[in-house]
């Protein structure tokens, strides 16, 4: 009976009624290290205990799955908790050489950051891009175009591009990934009165990059 | 001359005669007469005859010339004179006083001192009773036979162990006096005195009818009466031989009983008085065998015959005069297992334990199996008991979140409750009883997924209830059932759950004897 009473009463001492949740943790990126002039897929494998509520009496279940993800300076991945905490997405060739941290940070605030878990090495770049001929074009329509890198890393260039509208805006700023040098892209151009206008690409290697012929872009 | 035979009559109130003492407690007389006073030839008392009904004329004469001075004595009441001795000497024995005179009194008070443990004690005659017992000393209390008034010496025998040799017996031997008034006849104005082994009892004057009464004190161990009449300037002298009733001896068993036949050891003590010759032990049904012998002490070895349940002792004379008798108790060994033990009185309290399994139902995924184990304290003449309580529940949901997958989380908990039980009717076997209590509900919560990492935590709930029961006693059990209303609650920042709502169970409880 004492021993009974001197567990419940320890029980209680020790904060019984709940338990902190655990901070999360990285558990893996995968692939640890690419060259900064790739692109492709990544993988970062999160281990965490969401912020869950039961309530037994109502059989209600509420999980706050928010999530942030970041490698390095770029956020990465969805908002939300996804796939058991693996979760992929697409990284372009935006980081340059260098050891980036991977974080994640909880709903409730709960954060893990793995350290130099991710390394960009540096890259082969292309000398330079060309863009085929853009016929004219309706703003706010998208439209696509194909990009052509020159020379670079043998079999063809696999990374992303910057691209810009000077004079009016286009999405999206980063391209898809190249394959074996070309990538037909899919962009809009978005205009405040119609004009021509040409449509540039550039890449972190810091090479000439590429200018299209002029377009016109009526509203 | 033959001794007077003052040997004890069948019945103490009969009156002797002429030739036959009587020792008759109350003043009851006795006469032996001389009706006539004419100068004898013999002037010495005429012995008395052994047949107690014809007394010879003349009892004690004085002569001639003084006349018969004693004309005829009787003797009225008991007499004693005790002498104590002691023989052996571990363990020491006392008697005090150390001899007495027998009467409806009389009494002594034996101390054994240096005994081992297993003292045994036995005695020729009376009742000997331990009284008081210490570190080092046991007391006994000896009073003898009521009709016991001849003067006897008494035999005490004390050892200890179940197999003593005569050198391990201590005897004791008390000399008990038997006390009478002699009614004597004589001249008259006769001054009497009545010497009795030494003591003198006297003088006392014959009336003018030449009567007088002496009362005399007569120990074991006296012989013969020695009656003084004086008138004048002339005395005569007449002795009275006195033939006392043989003391009994003392047989004692050692050990009292014969467990499945086995030998046991007879001692025969012979007192000192004892005038016939020779001593022997009988038996029917046993093999006597004569072990040791020393003096007036003898240890037999007493064999019973396969079969037999008593075997009759006799001590005796070789001429046959039964001295002693005792019977020996064949038993049978008895198995412990197999004597019951005498039954215990009921303990002023009661221990009740018992135990309980159901389920309960409090709405949404409050429900689950339970069981528990009570245990109970109460007075046993008031129908409330109050219980300790020491239970498990479990309870558990599972719910589809959105698109992340499916969420687990299961409940244990171990309830600790204290109740009082109000036992409210008992009508035959029936029992209807009432429960209030309450306690906490200390336990584990565990949530687990098809998403994230799964987690353990520590829960402390509550929980008040009243409860119904129902049982009916059957032999030492009482099978019952019981439906509680229970309001409880266990929450964290993870769970809220009502563990309780209708708990149903059915369980089984008895007392501890």
């Amino acid at each position: 009976m004492t021993r009974v009473l001197r567990l419940v009463v320890a029980l209680c001492l020790a904060g019984c009624t709940g338990a902190t949740l655990p901070p999360p943790t990285v558990v893996s990126v995968s692939p640890a290290q690419r060259p900064a002039s790739s692109s492709g897929p990544v993988t970062v494998t999160v281990d965490a205990v969401l912020p869950t509520f039961v309530d037994h009496s109502a059989q209600a279940v509420s999980v706050d799955d928010r999530l942030t993800l970041s490698i390095g300076p770029r956020t990465f991945g969805p908002s939300r908790w996804a796939d058991a905490g693996v979760i992929t997405d697409f990284l372009p060739s935006v980081l340059p050489q260098g050891s980036y941290d991977v974080t994640v940070e909880l709903a409730d605030g709960r954060l893990a950051t793995a350290t130099d878990v991710f390394r960009v090495s540096p890259g082969t770049w292309p000398v330079g891009y060309t863009i085929d001929t853009i016929p004219d074009q309706h703003s706010g329509v998208p439209f696509g175009v194909t990009l052509r890198a020159q020379g670079g890393q043998d079999g063809g260039y696999i990374g992303t591009v910057n691209l810009s509208v000077p004079g009016a805006t286009v999405s999206p700023g980063i391209s898809g990934p190249f394959v074996a040098g070309v990538r037909v892209e899919v962009i809009t151009v978005t205009v405040s009165r119609p004009a021509s206008h040409q449509l540039v690409v550039s890449d972190l290697g810091g090479g000439p990059g590429g200018t299209s012929l002029f377009f016109y872009v009526d509203r | 001359m033959r001794p007077s035979p003052l040997s004890a009559l069948p019945t103490p109130k009969a009156i002797v005669r002429s030739s036959q003492v009587v020792w008759a407690p109350n003043a009851e007389t006795t006469r032996i007469d001389r009706p006539s006073l004419a100068p004898a030839a013999d002037p010495v008392v005429a012995p008395p005859s052994r047949d107690g009904g014809h007394a010879p004329s003349s009892l004690l004469g004085l002569g001639r010339d003084c006349g018969a001075i004693i004309r005829s004595i009787r003797v009225v009441s008991a007499f004693v004179l005790a002498v104590a001795s002691s023989a052996r000497a571990a363990p020491v024995v006392e008697a005090e006083p150390s001899r007495l005179v027998l009467g409806p009194r009389a009494r002594a008070e034996i101390t054994v001192r240096n005994a081992e443990a297993g003292l045994h004690a036995a005695v020729s005659m009376g009742t000997l009773t331990e009284t008081t017992s210490g570190e080092d000393f046991t007391r006994y209390l000896w009073t003898p036979s009521l009709e016991a008034r001849a003067p006897t010496l008494v035999l005490f025998a004390f050892w200890t162990g179940e197999s003593p040799t005569l050198a391990d017996v201590t005897v004791l031997a008390l000399p008990c006096a038997g006390r009478t008034e002699l009614a004597i006849e004589t001249e008259p104005s006769a001054q009497v005195t009545v010497e009795v082994a030494g003591a003198r009892f006297g003088p006392r004057r014959a009336d003018r009818q030449g009567r007088l009464k002496l009362p005399v004190e007569v120990g074991p161990h006296a012989h013969e009466a020695r009656v003084i009449a004086e008138l004048a300037d002339q005395s005569k002298i007449r002795v009275i031989p006195l033939s006392l009733p043989p003391s009994p001896w003392l047989l004692g068993l050692a050990p009292d009983s014969s467990v499945d036949g086995a030998p046991v050891h007879a001692l025969v003590l012979v007192p000192d008085t004892e005038e016939s010759a020779g001593t022997e032990l009988m038996a029917e049904g046993a093999k006597i065998e004569r072990e040791q012998e020393s003096g007036r002490r003898f240890l037999f070895r007493v064999s019973p015959e396969p079969g037999r349940s008593t075997v009759p002792l006799l001590a005796r004379t070789l001429d046959g005069s039964v001295r002693a008798q005792k019977t020996l108790e064949v038993v049978r060994a008895v198995s412990p297992s197999v004597a019951p033990a005498p039954p215990l009185p009921p303990p002023p309290q009661r221990w009740v334990l018992g135990g309980a399994i159901g389920g309960y139902v409090g709405g949404g995924s409050n429900a689950g199996p339970q069981a528990a184990f009570v245990v109970g304290y109460g007075p046993r003449n008031v129908p409330v008991v109050l219980e300790l309580e020491l239970g498990v529940r479990s309870q558990s949901m599972s719910t589809q979140v959105g698109t992340l997958g499916i969420q687990d989380s299961s409940l244990l908990l171990f309830p600790i409750e204290l109740a009082v039980r109000w036992e409210a009717v008992s009508v035959g076997t029936f029992r209807l009883g009432m429960r209030v209590g309450g306690g906490v509900l200390p336990g584990s919560h565990h949530l687990s997924s098809t998403f994230d990492a799964p987690l353990s935590e520590a829960v402390l709930g509550w929980e008040v209830f009243a409860a119904v029961q129902a049982g009916l006693r059957v032999g030492p059990v009482e099978p019952y059932i019981e439906v509680r209303p229970a309001l409880s609650k266990v929450s964290t920042d993870h769970l809220e759950a009502r563990p309780g709502g209708g708990v149903f169970s059915v369980g089984v409880r008895g007392e501890l004897r």
